[in-house]
């Protein structure tokens, strides 16, 4: 291993590949940045340039522009509530609320901070246990999937205040109902398409969260004539400044956020969105009861959790992609298409074969963080400006990007006006106190939790014993059961993080 | 006549009486429509159907919107004061209209005349500054969409552009 491990140092450390990481990450935090742009659109735009390179430093690069979307989407999450890509939606939860209240350079650091943590954790898990960790993910069933989209939903019970768990397990419902609009997974047929051609395909996740969370805040701004804009917010780089007592406060909270992110990045289709609300919800639950009640309102706790958790996926996903060539996510399915077109398979033998690809992404992962750490942190306060922007021009700018960001993925004006429907559908149920979290976690997790239960049902011949005949689908289940009922045993009050 | 108004008032402004409300209609649509989904001959008589999960989805938001209505959580009354609605109607119209014209006007024009009646509709009056702030996002978002990520979108109104 240390032999490895040197070998992807001098690879990953060689000027060319240096440069290369260094323009990944620059480029890849930017066109996160973008609402509508998340890695995988940005991993896709930087093939043409990859694939003018030799192997080695091709991956290296889109592994780096992977990070850097990973992080510009984090920003876009806090400073204007637009979270472009599912897995930083757990990031506004929190860092929005601080960004309003001033602290947009901490909530930034903060998000740097635990992202990078979570990057180097699941670097070194990688390099401990990959092998090890490969066999145990491909044991992963279709109803043990299903177990873990139920633990997945069950976490709506972090974002209900005393008394709300029925008002965000309705919200969660609406959400999967929304998630079977379109044809049908299983079949293939038309379901609740009214005759309409633009929604054979279903609804986007990035139409339905652009327009529940950066549209429906913009238009909550306008009818409350609200100013979203921080004139007197500190800007400087003291603001960003973290106290030892909040660096040890969240320090328990990146560690173990970083495991779950890790664990679940390494199965095949979990990904970054539910490691970040696992995170989030395991969070909410252990804080301390004087703690609870600032989830949702700007806990720092709350910001760490889902950004460990979601760097720390998505190096998980890594694993699978590399020891045993599985894509885990639409991101890493591009990776491994750009493998492939540079003649090297991944899979077992890859680190016996071609030790300085496989070496030399684990050993960038560690660069790639640190560089986007070094970046990054010097640019907070300039970023953070964006909220010094005047009200007049920064709701119009924010509703626009929202809009176009919707329009340039799918070239169709029809998207618009169901964006437009839906921003005020969320307006409505945002001021009947209704959290919109929840919606987002079920239409996240609806495709893939019918796919799952219908083919769990097809391998055990149309029968339900599933459920309670496999070990790995009960014992998940039985968490999620705990998860759930839980805080009601132990008579805790759960508290609302809906915004 | 006004002692039976005004606890009928407060039971229907609940606001966790009126969301519920709405999405148990909102359901009980989805729940017809779920008969309408066609099924193969093959699959009719399987556990799981494109119907089944739609179906259990529906039942269970039924249950739970009556749930909410007949025991709502204690969260105040709706009130409708102080709020722009005006305001709001016109930014919904604005968006809107913005995807009517952004084929036949062309981005250039469509998100230009977007942003400067975003901004007047705000409140902005310097009209020359509102307008070069207007065309300058604009120019700068194309150009970064179509030169620097090869994302190609007609500037100018249909027939104008080469």
């Amino acid at each position: 291993m240390i032999e490895g491990i040197l070998i992807g140092l001098s690879t990953a450390l060689s000027l060319q590949n240096v440069v290369l990481l260094v323009t990944g990450c620059v480029a890849g935090t930017f066109i996160g940045m973008l609402p509508g742009l998340g890695p995988m659109s940005a991993i896709a735009l930087m093939i043409p340039i990859a694939s003018t390179l030799d192997p080695t430093p091709g991956v290296i690069m889109m592994a780096a522009v992977y990070y850097g979307a990973i992080f510009g989407g984090s920003t876009s999450s806090i400073l204007i509530n637009a979270p472009g890509v599912a897995s930083t939606v757990a990031t506004s939860f929190d860092g929005y609320p601080m960004a309003q209240q001033g602290k947009a350079a901490k909530a930034l650091t903060i998000a740097a901070l635990a992202s990078f943590a979570g990057g180097i954790l699941a670097a070194l898990c990688i390099v401990l246990a990959a092998p090890l960790l490969a066999t145990f993910s491909l044991t992963f069933q279709s109803s043990d999937y299903f177990a873990l989209m139920i633990l997945g939903l069950v976490t709506v019970a972090a974002f209900s205040q005393s008394g709300g768990l029925r008002k965000a397990l309705l919200m969660a419902i609406v959400g999967l109902m929304l998630s079977t609009i379109g044809t049908d997974p299983t079949q293939g047929v038309p379901r609740f398409t009214l005759g309409m051609i633009d929604l054979v395909d279903g609804i986007s996740f990035l139409l339905l969260v652009m327009a529940t969370f950066a549209l429906a805040e913009a238009l909550l701004a306008i009818l409350e004539n609200r100013r979203l804009e921080h004139r007197q917010a500190d800007l400087t780089f003291g603001a960003m400044r973290i106290s030892s007592h909040e660096a040890r406060e969240i320090s328990g909270t990146v560690g173990r956020s970083s495991l779950i992110g890790f664990l679940v990045g390494l199965l095949p289709g979990a990904g970054a969105t539910i490691a970040s609300f696992l995170a989030y919800g395991t969070e909410q639950r252990l804080a301390p009861g004087d703690k609870i009640s600032e989830f949702g309102n700007g806990s720092i706790r709350g910001l760490a959790a889902p950004e460990a958790a979601n760097n720390a996926a998505a190096t998980g996903s890594f694993v699978p992609l590399l020891t045993l060539g599985i894509p885990g996510s639409g991101t890493t399915a591009i990776l491994l298409g750009a493998l492939i077109a540079y003649g090297i398979q991944p899979g077992p033998m890859l680190y016996i074969n071609e030790p300085e690809v496989f070496w030399g992404v684990i050993v960038s992962m560690w660069l790639g963080n640190i560089v986007l750490l070094i970046l990054n942190l010097p640019l907070i306060p300039y970023i953070s400006r964006i909220l010094t922007i005047p009200n007049q021009f920064l709701l119009p700018a924010i509703i626009f990007l929202s809009l176009t960001g919707v329009y340039f993925v799918s070239f169709n004006t029809f998207d618009i006006q169901l964006m437009v429907a839906f921003a005020l559908t969320a307006v409505v149920f945002r001021i009947l106190d209704f959290p919109m979290a929840p919606l987002i976690l079920g239409f996240i997790l609806g495709g893939m939790l019918e796919e799952n239960l219908s083919r769990a049902l097809l391998i055990w011949d149309n029968e339900w014993a599933f459920l309670w005949q496999r070990p790995t689908t009960l014992v998940i289940l039985l968490v999620a059961g705990l998860m759930l009922i839980g805080p009601w045993l132990l008579r805790r009050k759960p508290i609302r993080a809906d915004q | 006549m006004k002692p039976i108004r005004e606890p009928l008032i407060n039971y229907v402004s609940q606001k966790d009486r009126i969301g519920a409300t709405l999405i148990f209609i909102f359901s009980a649509v989805y729940l017809g429509l779920s008969q309408d989904i066609a099924l193969q001959s093959v699959v009719a008589d399987s556990a799981f159907t494109p119907r089944t999960l739609p179906q259990l989805l529906a039942v269970l938001s039924l249950i739970l919107c009556v749930m909410i209505i007949l025991k709502p959580t204690p969260v105040g009354r709706l009130f409708t004061r102080h709020r722009h609605w005006g305001k709001l109607a016109l930014f919904v119209g604005l968006m809107s209209g913005y995807g009517l014209l952004l084929r036949p006007a062309g981005f250039m024009l469509a998100s230009i005349l977007f942003l400067t009646s975003g901004a007047w509709l705000l409140g902005e009056r310097r009209h020359g500054r509102l307008i070069l702030i207007a065309c300058t996002i604009t120019a700068t978002f194309w150009v970064l969409m179509n030169f620097g990520l090869g994302v190609y979108i007609p500037p100018w109104p249909t027939g104008f552009n080469t």
